[in-house]
């Protein structure tokens, strides 16, 4: 089974702003999940979630193996239905004559599901649920 | 056997919960009542969309209906390369987003985007460059997701 995803997508800025949103506490809630310290390389990191009684959780977190701005970071990717099994996440910052390309690898995550479907489900929350509306289509399509 | 149905009885967190019970261990419809605050009617109809969407079977024993997970759709579902596919996509679209408001509010010389047509997601699979997927100006700026809601109906 191919256990890497790979995505690329581009930005009209530089590898040194884009960086900024990869690791900055505060700039990965604007698009991620907020973190409780900034990305730091052989530390660990936790983004977290806000319930709406103000409690907070953390909802996805690893180690960061590599951070070499702005260039590379990798990490490690855990959520709760992973179980303890470590996802690897590599983000590539390349520059471009109009910005940057970001590259993402994200392997391991078959093996990391293992038999772990139903719990993982189970754990689906407002947050995931909106990602697993949107498989709905590529599962289809992909069952046509 | 129907994806679309095994998605139709996901779709409902009571349902998921049943489902959790069940895979601990087989219930009866009344067994699986005292869990929930619900009426007797409301378990039967998400046990019989769970039956439609293949994820639960029923067994008749006695006078009771004894109800069992049956896992095997699930692993179609979970097509966890697939699921975690969108969840990048999704947010990567973010992240230009948040980007771009983030470019807009520091240059402070933004006028409002028209409303333009959901643009080309700038996100490729497996590193194919397309031309289509050029930086995207402030014109044609979207809310995150935009591109993609719109394919959600059923």
């Amino acid at each position: 089974m191919n256990d890497t995803l790979v995505k690329t997508v581009f930005f009209n800025v530089p590898p040194a702003t884009v960086w900024r949103f990869l690791t900055d506490k505060d700039k990965l809630g604007t698009w991620f999940h907020p973190a409780r310290k900034d990305l730091a390389e052989g530390e660990a990191f936790e983004c977290y979630q806000t319930s709406e009684t103000g409690e907070t959780s953390r909802h996805i977190w690893g180690e960061v193996l590599t951070a070499d701005a702005p260039h590379r970071l990798v990490h490690t990717f855990e959520i709760p239905a992973f179980s303890g099994v470590a996802t690897t996440v590599e983000w590539v910052l390349e520059p471009i004559p109009s910005g940057t390309r970001l590259t993402l690898t994200h392997t391991g995550v078959a093996r990391a599901m293992g038999d772990a479907a139903l719990p993982m489900l189970m754990a689906l929350d407002a947050g995931w649920e909106e990602h697993f509306a949107l498989l709905r289509p590529a599962a289809m399509a992909q069952a046509a | 056997m129907s994806l679309q149905g095994a998605f139709r009885a996901l779709s409902d967190p009571t349902r998921r919960e049943i489902l959790l019970l069940l895979s601990r261990q087989d219930m009866s419809v009344g067994e699986v009542c005292t869990r929930f605050r619900i009426t007797r009617t409301a378990v039967k109809k998400h046990l019989s969309i769970l039956e439609e969407g293949g994820l639960v079977s029923a067994q008749t024993q006695g006078r009771e209906r004894i109800n069992r997970l049956s896992p095997e759709p699930l692993a179609a579902v979970a097509d966890w390369i697939s699921y975690f596919s969108q969840f990048w996509d999704t947010r990567l679209d973010a992240l230009q987003a948040a980007i771009e408001a983030d470019t807009q509010a520091q240059q402070q010389t933004s006028p409002p985007a028209p409303e333009a047509e959901a643009p080309e997601t700038g996100v490729i699979e497996s590193g194919t460059i397309e031309t289509g997927a050029a930086p995207r100006t402030s014109g044609a700026t979207a809310p995150a997701n935009a591109s993609r809601k719109d394919t959600q109906d059923e």
